[in-house]
């Protein structure tokens, strides 16, 4: 197969593939199928505002 | 520079243009992704487009390049499908992608100029990379000029497009960075914007105008056309009446926001 092809193939379904995932991930959020992550990333904080870093 | 990156031992080989163009692609998609983080551009709608922006741009670009120069290699319409055989006008594309745009944004009722803020960093990006692929490719070359002025470029690879072993103005290298100015100044405003649209329509005629001035020292022209005496190429009319249009729309739009921040 002809390299140059083959590269603008896999930028195309690069992006076949971004927008089949966030369309499936929209719909499954939708239905309340999706689990949501347990934590945005960041630093942790528990509801008293003690923060989760174990260190001291 | 260097149009074929490597060789297979098959015969096969990678052209430095799709390459660029490849990585301008992977570029452009990085730079949307954080953007949608920033702006909360919903993925699910703004991926499906940039798809469809990709192939219209790739085939517009394509179908004007053979129309350009069909008599010089008579294209067919296999040919014309063939895009990564190489040979593709910049403005084709653009053409092609601002109708699969306006027909889309209008289907999925997005918002029009906000959502087309949000593509303009990401587009300027790639029109670097894809400039660059130029560069390397030896396409779009400069006139000739003075051996001695020191940013002349001379081409002594026998598959580059340009004449070999002349000092060439290096309109490849002007072209890209054009782009880059482009998408500093986009970037910098974009948090600071008076309205929707003024990023767009600032990139857009900011490019415009470059290109019609460095389109005065390409070479590689064949459609021109005689304007009040002086002698103007497809691209330069184009670059003029996108120039003319982006800045009437940008003074319109800015008069009816009152010029206050969105």
């Amino acid at each position: 197969m002809d390299l140059n092809l083959l590269l603008y193939l896999l930028l195309f379904l690069l992006l076949l593939g971004l927008s089949v995932y966030s369309i499936v991930r929209k719909r499954l959020d939708e239905h309340g199928i999706r689990d949501e992550p347990a934590s945005s990333g960041g630093p942790t904080t528990d509801p008293e505002g003690r923060s989760g870093d174990t260190g001291g | 520079m260097k149009p074929i990156l490597f060789r297979l031992a098959d015969g096969s080989y990678l052209h430095s243009g799709p390459f660029m163009l490849f990585i301008g692609g992977l570029a452009a998609i990085v730079l949307i992704a954080l953007e949608m983080r920033r702006t909360g551009e919903r993925p699910e709608e703004i991926y499906p487009l940039l798809l469809l922006l990709l192939i219209a741009a790739i085939f517009g670009a394509r179908i004007l390049y053979c129309i350009d120069f069909h008599e010089q290699h008579s294209y067919g319409l296999l040919d014309v499908l063939k895009f990564w055989k190489g040979g593709l006008a910049l403005h084709g594309g653009g053409i092609l992608a601002f109708v699969t745009y306006t027909l889309y944004t209008s289907w999925r009722r997005l918002d029009f100029w906000g959502t087309a803020d949000l593509f303009t960093p990401p587009a300027a990006l790639f029109i670097f990379f894809a400039r660059i692929g130029c560069f390397l490719t030896g396409c779009c070359y400069g006139k000739q000029c003075d051996p001695d002025f020191p940013l002349a470029l001379t081409f002594t690879n026998h598959s580059a497009s340009a004449p070999k072993n002349e000092a060439l103005y290096p309109t490849q290298l002007a072209f890209a960075a054009a782009a880059l100015l482009v998408l500093v100044v986009v970037w910098v405003r974009r948090r600071r914007r008076r309205f929707e649209g003024e990023i767009t329509l600032m990139g857009i005629s900011l490019f415009s105008l470059l290109a019609f001035f460095i389109e005065f020292f390409r070479a590689d022209l064949r459609v021109l056309y005689a304007v009040g005496g002086v002698t103007l190429s497809q691209n330069q009319v184009m670059n003029a009446l996108i120039l003319l249009v982006s800045s009437h729309l940008y003074m319109v739009r800015r008069r009816e926001s009152g010029g206050s921040p969105d």
